[in-house]
């Protein structure tokens, strides 16, 4: 129960969903269908468990006073707070959860990533100085792809946007594609060993 | 005069960037109220996007029963919280492992594989074409571990991580650029929709 079930589950339904794309039955179909479903719930289920789990362990620290102890007490209550809003109040316009995700959570998001920018560029002095020639060549590049894509770089020189994008197009793009297939091929060879209930580690279970 | 809601995005991005200066309790605090709000957003939005309309609805007011197994599942996830019965939460994890499993499965073949080696297939009759192809075979030939990297494999996976630093150094390049971005729209954001209304307003 505690070990094969688990993977029976997971090797049965992941054939029945796999079967439904090579065999186009009304049987599997509805069921491929209805098992999709159930995993919507599922994770949907798993985002409130998440939460749970963020509340559970701010609140046992609160409760052990430990350092920071009063800002997991922030965590806290605004997790119940935004939580409690958005399914007692409804997450629509004109709701207070609304408010909150408009005027509180956008902005500091967006601020938050935008603060990357600053720290990106020391981190990236520090990181990248000219120690190798493959170091150089990044650093080339990124200089360039920056240049290139505001008015400063063709005011210095009229070809640097047109390599820029030469640079995005063909080396870069390669590269890319190269990283892409290689990582599906990857990720497809996992997701077999899954179905086939051969990779077993998602259930943490010692081999 | 700005809306109340101009006020609090406006204050809350000037705290955030106080933490440029230096790290002080009241950026820490905010960073707390972030964590929180973020976490509290994804519940509220779960719970009316999928629970209610797929699970509860159809549930209780429509009476199909059969989603008394989905329900029953997704209870179990809970009993991670349980000092004992924690392996029961193994269940509904495995179903929707083989499930997302067999999704992206035929993604990765149909999305990724597929269509990017269709599209590395071209005439090699300009310059650009040949470094893409040349670019994909050896950046992929890099990845390869099954065998060790001497020979022709070897030189192939050298050439092959030129290519990734020229790679890396764009994604770097366009990362840097897309942060500006978001700093200058902050910036605009704060003078000209926060003080430059309020101050207006003032005179």
């Amino acid at each position: 129960m505690k070990k094969e079930l688990p993977i029976i589950l997971c090797v049965v339904s992941g054939w029945i969903v796999l079967l439904d794309f090579f065999i186009p039955k009304p049987v599997i179909g509805t069921l491929s269908r209805a098992i999709v479903d159930w995993t919507l719930i599922l994770s949907a289920a798993s985002f409130v468990m998440g939460g749970m789990s963020v509340f559970a362990v701010n609140l046992a620290r609160v409760r052990r006073r430990d350092s920071g102890a009063r800002y997991r007490v922030v965590v806290l209550v605004c997790l119940a707070g935004m939580a409690g809003l958005g399914i007692l109040g409804g997450i629509g316009e004109g709701t207070a959860y609304n408010w909150i995700f408009q005027n509180v959570q956008v902005p500091m998001e967006s601020t938050m990533f935008s603060l990357l920018a600053f720290f990106i560029a020391s981190a990236a002095f520090r990181a990248f100085r000219m120690r190798n020639a493959q170091a150089t060549v990044l650093l080339l590049t990124a200089a360039v792809v920056m240049l290139g894509n505001v008015p400063l770089g063709g005011a210095i020189w009229s070809g640097l946007p047109s390599l820029s994008s030469w640079l995005l197009g063909h080396p870069s793009l390669a590269a890319q594609r190269g990283l892409i297939v290689g990582a599906a091929v990857g990720a497809t060879a996992t997701a077999l060993r899954l179905i086939v209930g051969v990779e077993r580690g998602y259930l943490g279970l010692r081999q | 005069m700005p809306h109340a809601g101009v006020w609090v995005a406006g204050l809350l991005t000037l705290v955030i960037f106080s933490f440029l200066y230096r790290d002080n309790p009241v950026y820490r605090t905010i960073e707390h109220v972030y964590v929180g709000i973020s976490a509290g957003y994804y519940i509220a939005v779960m719970w009316h996007n999928v629970l209610v309309p797929n699970l509860l609805m159809p549930l209780l007011q429509d009476g199909h029963w059969v989603l008394v197994v989905p329900a029953a599942l997704s209870l179990l996830l809970f009993t991670r919280f349980l000092p004992r019965g924690g392996w029961l939460a193994r269940w509904p994890i495995a179903i929707y492992v083989g499930v997302y499993a067999a999704i992206n499965l035929q993604q990765y073949v149909q999305g990724d594989i597929l269509p990017q080696a269709q599209a590395t297939i071209v005439p090699l009759k300009t310059f650009g074409n040949v470094v893409i192809v040349a670019g994909t075979l050896t950046t992929l030939s890099y990845f390869f571990f099954s065998r060790e990297h001497r020979g022709a494999l070897g030189v192939s996976a050298r050439i092959g991580i030129w290519f990734l630093m020229i790679s890396f150094g764009a994604a770097f390049g366009t990362t840097v650029m897309s942060r500006m971005s978001l700093v200058i729209a902050r910036a605009y954001f704060v003078i000209h929709e926060w003080l430059g209304p309020a101050l207006a307003a003032m005179r």
